[in-house]
């Protein structure tokens, strides 16, 4: 409703009166298009009325029947709702001043006597019509007001639920380009208990293979694509988010469309739907593969590392070579393999097994490795990988120890490049071990025989010096006492003979310890003439004679002819002699047979004894340095003769063969070129004594 | 009477040279090749009073010569005088229970007052 029609609305004015005709006279006085007018006839009736009806003002005889005019006002302001309507008393009898105070008591505005003046009347119920009128209209400004306030904060509200809309859109957009451009990871929601898929991100696609809508679509799609092993602790996860209302990750491997498996980490907790507000389990998988087969490989390299250097710690603590085969022998088996072998190179040539490990329980057995594989590794130094099998070569400077095979585990597995490395390197380290162990025992065989020589050679240096020493004193002391001229011419020669012989003795013994320097450096130089062997033989048997004769040696020299030979004449008659002493010393005084024949171009000699005799694991070895057959230094000498005689032999291009028994002899059997024609200013290399035999 | 000397040498100019030099300072000797020859000499001859004895033979050393003349009840007091190139000739001596040694090459005043101190004990 306006505010005119508001205003025009007529005022209501309520009439009591138990007479009819004061009813009809008020309402003839107040007669106006502006009132409306109520009559009751009673205080009763009033009350009635004013239960739902609220008049601007009432005008109300004071005498009546049953409910006075004073008893009606009091019920009146009484009541809440009624009780600000002013109230007009129209009395004929209650003049007096008592009265009127009952009356204003009551609530009464006012006090009118009968007979009223009807001016007055009108005027004051004018008066009171206004102020109800202006009351109204202050009511209704007010309520204008509120009502403005209320659009004004509903307005305000509006907009900033608008605001906020448009913030929650912005952010819901935002969350979307979010989800929908993650790449790596998938976003998710599940119900708790079907664990159908209400929402998967599209990365889901790109990640995992399979088409979006059979995530939601197909019931324990995401269970299933998960493998055995690892569905067990993806349920139980589920199950303490639902209960226990956490944040859970976990990794756990799923397989792809591809069939192909991806390791992903799922980070999930509980959330509340917006739309439908339903419970539902929302995660994010983030596709963790490659950390995890960086993990893998980093671990394993660990691992790997890891057993090396306990190899390696355990190859290195110990420097005896037995030892050291025995550590290979008992090492624990690397964990990608189930097994591992070692197979030896021996000085026959043939290949055995060092080493057969496998842990406990390990069902491979050693047939099942093809041995043909080895020999071929062991053979061109090169690495064989099969599958589930990696055999590689022990090799040290060029020489060939063995092979280390190793059994994948499983038997199917390809070994990779760093598996192929990891056993090349263990391979190394074994090889290091046994080498270190090799040149260790070199060591010491070295320091040993270097000390038995100085020993030796202390002893043989010392040998003709005694009776050079006793002959020197003798005549010393004769001198001193006179008798010089006393001692028999005979002995005299014989002291002097004794001590020539000597003397050439010690000669000898020095150049022959110069050559072992000269040899060594490879730095033999020969010169070469031209000679009858037949001479040089016959030469040097005269020049022993005593001394074969003392040791009770017939020789027995056969040249069937003539031979000229190209040699270098002083380094032949050392290879003679040391052959010729040899003979002597170790042929227990029976005869020596000594042989010189030709065939076409190649001159062969041979020295034969029928004494002690050398045992066959010792022939080689007689021809390296300071080495000898017979220990305890019996038969005197440096051990150096059969050495030199290699070397100055390999100079001349021949070579030297023994035949020999343990109490029957021994033969050495020379092969010589005829003739030698060699650079002077060659420096023949250094090999190995045993290379020059035959 | 000057004691009866048994050298044991393998070298020939070295037991020749002594064996010239104490027959020549007038004593008795005997002489022996290796051990084993001195064994043979031991069991046919008279016995000596002083044995001379070369440490490195053939054949049968002085060390294996002394392990069985220490066996040997009628030889075992014949004292024995080591004859060794060998810078611990003291010491070997000395394992071995010999009464004397002499270093070689040999100091022959040395020699002689080793050998009358050997025998007169």
């Amino acid at each position: 409703m306006d505010d005119a029609s508001d205003l025009e609305k007529k005022i209501d004015i309520l009439l009591v009166d138990d007479r009819q005709e004061n009813l009809l006279a008020l309402e003839a006085v107040l007669d106006s298009p502006h009132y409306h007018l109520i009559k009751t006839s009673s205080g009763d009736e009033a009350l009635r009325y004013l239960l739902n009806h609220e008049p601007a003002l009432i005008l109300m005889d004071v005498q009546m029947p049953n409910l006075d005019g004073y008893e009606t006002a009091r019920l009146i302001k009484q009541s809440e709702r009624t009780r600000e309507i002013p109230i007009i008393f129209i009395t004929a009898i209650n003049k007096d001043e008592r009265y009127v105070q009952k009356g204003y008591d009551r609530g009464a505005v006012d006090y009118i006597y009968k007979p009223y003046d009807a001016f007055i009347l009108r005027s004051k119920v004018a008066v009171f019509a206004d102020l109800a009128r202006k009351t109204r209209r202050l009511i209704q400004a007010e309520q204008r007001l509120r009502e403005s306030e209320m659009i004004e904060r509903d307005r305000q509200i509006s907009y900033l639920e608008l605001q906020s809309l448009k913030r929650e859109q912005a952010s819901q957009k935002k969350y979307r380009d979010l989800v929908e451009g993650i790449n790596h990871g998938i976003v998710w929601s599940a119900h708790p208990d079907s664990l159908v898929m209400s929402f998967v991100s599209p990365s889901a696609e790109r990640i995992l293979g399979y088409p979006l809508e059979c995530w939601s679509s197909e019931e324990g799609f995401l269970i299933r694509h998960i493998p055995k092993p690892d569905q067990a602790k993806v349920l139980k996860a589920f199950d303490r988010i639902k209960n226990e209302d956490v944040e859970i990750g976990i990794e756990h491997r799923f397989v792809t469309a591809e069939g192909s498996i991806l390791w992903l980490h799922t980070g999930m907790r509980m959330g509340t739907s917006d739309e439908s507000g339903v419970r539902e389990i929302r995660g994010l998988s983030v596709d963790v593969t490659k950390i995890k087969n960086a993990e893998t490989v980093l671990k394993e390299s660990k691992r790997n590392s890891d057993f090396l250097a306990e190899a390696s710690l355990q190859l290195s603590e110990s420097l005896d070579y037995d030892a050291i085969l025995h550590r290979i022998g008992h090492l624990r088996v690397p964990a990608l393999a189930k097994a591992y072998a070692v197979h030896l190179l021996d000085s026959d040539g043939e290949i055995t097994c060092l080493a057969w490990v496998r842990p406990e329980g390990g069902g491979e057995n050693r047939e099942s490795l093809p041995l043909s594989g080895v020999h071929e590794v062991i053979r061109t130094a090169r690495s064989r990988v099969d599958p589930g099998l990696i055999c590689v070569p022990l090799w040290v400077r060029g020489k060939a120890l063995g092979a280390m095979t190793l059994i994948l585990n499983p038997s199917d597995r390809l070994p990779t490049e760093a598996d192929v490395s990891f056993a090349e390197d263990l391979a190394r380290r074994m090889v290091s071990a046994m080498d270190n162990a090799n040149l260790y025992k070199q060591a010491q065989a070295a320091i040993q025989a270097r000390d038995e020589f100085l020993s030796i050679a202390s002893h043989e240096l010392k040998t003709p010096i005694t009776p050079l020493k006793i002959q020197t004193q003798a005549l010393m002391r004769s001198l001193k006492q006179g008798s010089l001229s006393q001692i028999p011419q005979e002995r005299l020669s014989k002291m002097l003979q004794t001590s020539d012989r000597q003397l050439e003795r010690l000669s000898r013994l020095i150049d022959d310890l110069l050559d072992i320097s000269r040899l060594r450096d490879g730095n033999l130089t020969l010169n070469l003439e031209e000679f009858e062997i037949g001479e040089l033989l016959t030469e040097v048997l005269e020049r022993f004679s005593s001394q074969l004769t003392n040791a009770k040696c017939v020789v027995d020299l056969e040249i069937k002819n003539s031979i000229r030979v190209h040699w270098d004449r002083f380094r032949m008659e050392q290879v003679v002699i040391n052959l010729l002493t040899n003979a002597m010393k170790y042929g227990l005084g029976k005869p020596i047979r000594i042989e010189c024949w030709q065939d076409q171009d190649r001159v062969h000699l041979s020295f034969k004894d029928r004494g002690i005799g050398i045992a066959k694991e010792d022939q080689a070895r007689i021809f390296g340095r300071f080495e000898r057959a017979v220990s305890g230094n019996h038969f005197g000498g440096l051990g150096l003769g059969l050495y030199i005689v290699s070397k100055i032999l390999r100079a001349h291009e021949a070579t030297i063969g023994i035949e020999s028994a343990i109490g029957k002899g021994s033969t050495f059997t020379l092969d010589l070129p005829l003739v030698v024609v060699l650079d002077q200013s060659l420096n023949l290399p250094t090999l190995a004594p045993q290379a020059a035999l035959r | 009477m000057p004691p009866h000397i048994l050298i044991i040498e393998d070298e020939d100019d070295i037991r020749e040279a002594l064996q010239d030099f104490l027959e020549s300072e007038g004593f008795p000797v005997t002489t022996a090749i290796h051990g084993k020859h001195a064994f043979e000499i031991l069991e046919s001859q008279k016995k000596p009073d002083v044995i001379l004895l070369d440490l490195m033979m053939p054949v049968l050393s002085g060390a294996e010569f002394i392990e069985r003349q220490k066996k040997n009840v009628q030889l075992k007091d014949i004292p024995i005088i080591l004859m060794s190139a060998d810078n611990h000739t003291d010491t070997k001596a000395e394992t071995l229970g010999v009464q004397g040694f002499v270093k070689k090459p040999l100091d022959l005043d040395h020699l002689i007052s080793v050998v009358k101190a050997c025998c007169a004990s």
